[in-house]
């Protein structure tokens, strides 16, 4: 009983969502709603005849199901909270993947190398502008000769609306 | 003596300066190749091996042989190095691996991976050239039921050996078979959990996930250290492995040979559950678990060594039964059938020398593989000890291309960026990739194997406890499980009855 009156003072919901395992709970609910909702448009079938969406529907639903257990869990005993998050080296990494991924077909192997460094390293600037330059020509370089000439990737060099 | 009968027809076949010397460029150019940040073992031997297509049929699978004990090793050399596994064996070896490289004892996680793994591809090819007949028949033994039951009791054995709570990890897992799910339906060609992109129709590749997952996140959790401690590996400590080391290894290493030589020859997902099996072997006989995931030798001796012995005895079904363990020896058949070897139970009593010469090889490959590999300690060891701020975009560079040229997607590419978002996610959260990376692996071949179990019986789901092997991993799957919350209730129960 004095439990739950402790439990509604002293969490507001904002200090909730700073509950680590609160937290991956939501996130495992939401993975398993996702696949449920997903496998509820297809046909369901049996256990002995399976349809297509048979799995996705009971594995989304128990995996929707785990993850309330353990946020109500991490609710309840109070688990270590999230330290902040920095979004700096999230952005890098994923804008430096993201943008190689745009240019790759187009831009050819040395721009979209070239960018993602460049990208990669723009948390971590700091006026090195020389040994920036470097990095970025000694890796195309080498990406250059070991995956297109070396291995033999098919892959454009050069941008294709250049010439 | 037919074990000598048969080594010595394989060594024969073997031996001579053209194929040793054919041997060393493959395992040479393996490492290398497979040593890159971002290009695991698959990506390796695609890569490689139209160099092997024009050489006569022995020299060619001696080179092959070269070329995947080097891509073998070369991944788990990033893995431990990077934390950048490439294949699903070297998930286990970066976790207490790669701890081991950031305590400064690289060259220790990488000697022990070399020394276990050639003892493991030693013993293994010892016991294959006794037991290869009977190995086969022991692996036609294995129906649908009991290959799933197995991969079930290998997901509770993931469950075990993850670190923190038992139930994130059991969340870890089923998410780990979701992410299977993915792509199209095998008997229904329905797209299934792909929110309508046609570019996740084919199904999400391990590279993809596991470089996402667990390489990417990893490089943003380090960004985030200041500058000082964001150093890879730390001061080097020794090169090579010491004896205390050796002391500490040579039972997982025996260990994990046994486990990898049983489980590599069933079919299916038998090499991957080996590592982790063997991992979670060695976790429950420890006398201090919590090492583990620190950075304990053990989960890096015992795993590589399982890992190979497994590699190696995967060959049994793969040349008797046609039946490849994953995709490394899947592409492996491919250039085995190039070369006029076609797998068929006849293989050993038709062609003893090819069969033999096949095993014969993959032992000098691992000869090769020491040999080469002890003096490249240094350097790999020494290349860790550049600034992070050079090594980060070479590494995700590398990442990049490599996850490319699996599949000449750019789509891929981003995937692997949002998996690394999940992954740093993740982290925060203290939920360990291991067992989500096994669902993954195990998710598609188990659905398969219960769908097949339950055709063959009509829909009757006694077939899982009335065969004897089945029946069998279930209860220990069940009383590992049961063993892993009882005590979690009990210490739930006493909590509650001291308010």
């Amino acid at each position: 009983m004095s439990r739950s009156r402790v439990l509604f003072k002293v969490s507001t919901l904002a200090a909730c969502f700073r509950q680590r395992d609160f937290l991956a709970g939501l996130l495992f609910l939401a993975i398993g709603a996702a696949a449920a909702l997903q496998g509820l448009a297809l046909r369901q079938g049996t256990a002995d005849r399976m349809g297509p969406g048979y799995l996705p529907l009971r594995l989304g639903l128990g995996l929707a199901l785990i993850g309330c257990l353990i946020a109500l869990a991490g609710l309840r005993r109070a688990t270590p909270k999230i330290e902040t998050m920095t979004l700096g080296p999230i952005a890098a990494a994923t804008l430096a993947l993201g943008s190689f991924s745009l240019v790759i077909e187009q831009g050819g192997l040395v721009l979209s190398s070239a960018l993602l460094v460049l990208i990669a390293r723009a948390i971590e600037w700091r006026g090195k502008v020389f040994e920036l330059v470097l990095l970025v020509l000694a890796l195309a370089a080498f990406v250059v000769v070991v995956f297109r000439y070396g291995l033999g990737v098919p892959v454009d060099l050069w941008p294709s609306w250049g010439g | 003596m037919e074990l000598f009968q048969n080594l010595q027809l394989g060594m024969s076949v073997v031996l001579s300066l053209d194929n040793l010397t054919y041997c060393f460029v493959g395992v040479l150019l393996g490492t290398v190749v497979g040593v890159l940040p971002g290009v695991g073992p698959v990506v390796t031997i695609a890569l490689l091996l139209p160099m092997t297509f024009g050489l006569p049929a022995v020299t060619a699978i001696i080179m092959l042989a070269g070329i995947y004990y080097g891509a073998q090793y070369g991944g788990s050399t990033t893995a431990i190095l990077m934390k950048l596994p490439g294949e699903p064996s070297s998930v286990v070896t970066a976790i207490d691996g790669h701890a081991m490289a950031r305590r400064g004892e690289a060259g220790i996680a990488l000697g022990i991976a070399a020394i276990g793994s050639f003892i493991a591809g030693t013993i293994a090819a010892a016991f294959m050239a006794l037991f290869s007949p009977s190995l086969a028949r022991f692996a036609l033994e294995f129906g649908p039921a009991d290959n799933f039951s197995l991969m079930a009791f290998g997901l509770v054995g993931a469950v075990v050996l993850a670190r923190g709570s038992p139930l994130k990890a059991i969340a870890m897992v089923m998410a780990g078979l979701t992410f299977g799910l993915v792509g199209t339906d095998v008997s229904s060609h329905d797209e299934r959990l792909t929110f309508g992109l046609s570019d996740l129709a084919d199904g999400i590749s391990f590279v993809v996930l596991s470089m996402g997952l667990v390489g990417v996140s990893e490089i943003i959790s380090n960004l985030e250290r200041p500058e000082s401690e964001r150093r890879i590996a730390g001061k080097i400590g020794r090169i090579w492995p010491d004896l205390a080391s050796f002391k500490a290894s040579y039972k997982p290493i025996l260990r994990g040979t046994a486990i990898g030589s049983l489980f590599g020859v069933l079919p299916g997902a038998g090499t991957s559950l080996a590592s982790f099996t063997s991992y979670t072997v060695e976790k429950k006989l420890a006398r201090d678990p919590s090492r583990f995931g620190q950075g304990a030798i053990e989960g890096v001796a015992g795993p590589e060594a399982a890992n190979n012995a497994a590699a190696q005895t995967s060959f049994v079904p793969l040349l008797t039964l046609g039946l490849p363990s994953g995709a490394t020896t899947a592409l492996l058949l491919g250039a085995l059938t190039i070369q006029g070897i076609v797998p068929g139970p006849q293989i050993m009593t038709d062609k003893p020398d090819l069969f033999w010469g096949v095993i014969a090889s993959m032992w000098i490959g691992n000869v090769m593989l020491v040999i080469l590999n002890l003096p490249l300690i240094g350097v790999w060891v020494r290349m860790m000890q550049m600034p992070y701020r050079l090594l980060y975009p070479a590494i995700l560079l590398f990442c990049a291309i490599g996850v490319y040229s699996v599949g000449s997607s750019p789509f891929d590419v981003l995937l692997t960026a949002l998996f690394g978002i999940l992954g740093y996610a993740f982290i925060k959260l203290e939920c360990d990739p291991a067992p989500l990376l096994l669902g993954f692996i195990l998710g598609p071949i188990m659905e398969e194997n219960f769908r097949r179990a339950l055709v063959i019986t009509q829909g009757d789901f006694h077939v899982f406890v009335s065969r004897p092997i089945s029946a069998t991993l279930l209860a220990v799957s069940a009383i590992l499980l049961i063993t892993l919350f009882v005590p979690a209730i009990l210490r739930g129960r006493e909590v509650a009855f001291q308010e």
